[in-house]
């Protein structure tokens, strides 16, 4: 059973109202959570702290989805990167099949389907974070 | 005697140097109709992918345009669920969220669109959709009726 207490969500959205109900449920999941609602922001808390997780909206206006998650990996490499879509998978495979983003997850998703990503993500996140120790040893 | 002059017919036929066997394709030009031999064959051409076209537009437009709201609707009723007490409300709340869910499959569908097919409802052309396809099927409630 994964305990995630221990881990570190960073949502970037720019809307109050979905940004609000996600940091809720990410709340309740059991995650810590920092909300941003600028690109600078973002930055800004990744260089100052570790994140388990990136939670970003696609439709954030005048966001460059592949420099910013190019820019993310420059930064923490071990940290999952998720993007909330709401077009074909078709699209998201042709235009962004090898940016760097680790997970979509389909709008309209409920409790389960948030759950789930988490669940993954922590398991990718501590997955790395081993292969890292085990290579220092 | 008679056989081999019915194989000579034939073959005159096919000859396309005679000019009386030259009206099919000139007619195919007369008609405008410049699809290539596998669209014409399968039945397709402009106007089927300018339907379909309009169709992935429109699908798409009603796909991004609702996602965020019910994805804040159906958020704020799961946390609901999770937070209520009282059986009624969850009763309530969870036949919500199943209306939610059968939207969010509805979606799903238009989002994964990738065929312009129609399914007469009534006297009305309806654009055919997984979802639709499935309601088809009369289910166990209308049986019962029936």
């Amino acid at each position: 059973m994964l305990d995630m207490n221990n881990m570190d969500v960073l949502l970037f959205d720019n809307r109050t109202d979905q940004s609000l109900m996600i940091e809720e449920m990410l709340k309740q999941i059991g995650c810590r959570v920092s909300l941003v609602m600028v690109k600078s922001d973002c930055f800004a808390k990744l260089i100052n702290g570790r994140y388990d997780l990136v939670l970003f909206d696609h439709s954030i206006p005048g966001l460059d989805v592949t420099g910013f998650v190019n820019k993310l990996e420059i930064i923490d490499r071990s940290m999952s990167v998720a993007m909330m879509v709401t077009l074909s998978s078709r699209f998201y495979e042709e235009k962004y099949g090898c940016s760097g983003i680790d997970y979509l997850i389909f709008k309209p998703f409920g409790y389960e389907d948030l759950l789930l990503l988490v669940r993954e993500a922590f398991q990718y996140s501590q997955g790395f974070k081993q292969t890292i120790l085990n290579k220092w040893k | 005697m008679e056989t081999r002059s019915k194989i000579n017919n034939q073959q005159d036929l096919w000859d396309r140097s005679k000019d009386g066997n030259r009206t099919a394709p000139e007619g195919r030009r007369e008609s405008g109709d410049r699809r290539c031999g596998a669209d014409r064959r399968s039945g397709y051409g402009k106007n089927e992918d300018h339907l379909l076209r309009g169709t992935l537009a429109a699908s798409a437009s009603i796909v991004f345009q609702f996602s965020r709201p019910f994805t804040i609707i159906l958020g704020y009723v799961d946390l609901l669920l999770n937070k209520s007490k009282e059986k009624h409300t969850k009763k309530n709340l969870a036949i919500i969220k199943e209306q939610l869910e059968i939207i969010s499959e509805i979606l799903s569908d238009f989002r994964e669109l990738d065929d312009f097919k129609t399914k007469n409802f009534d006297g009305v052309e309806i654009l055919t959709t997984k979802k639709v396809m499935e309601d088809e099927a009369p289910n166990k409630l209308d049986r019962k009726l029936i």
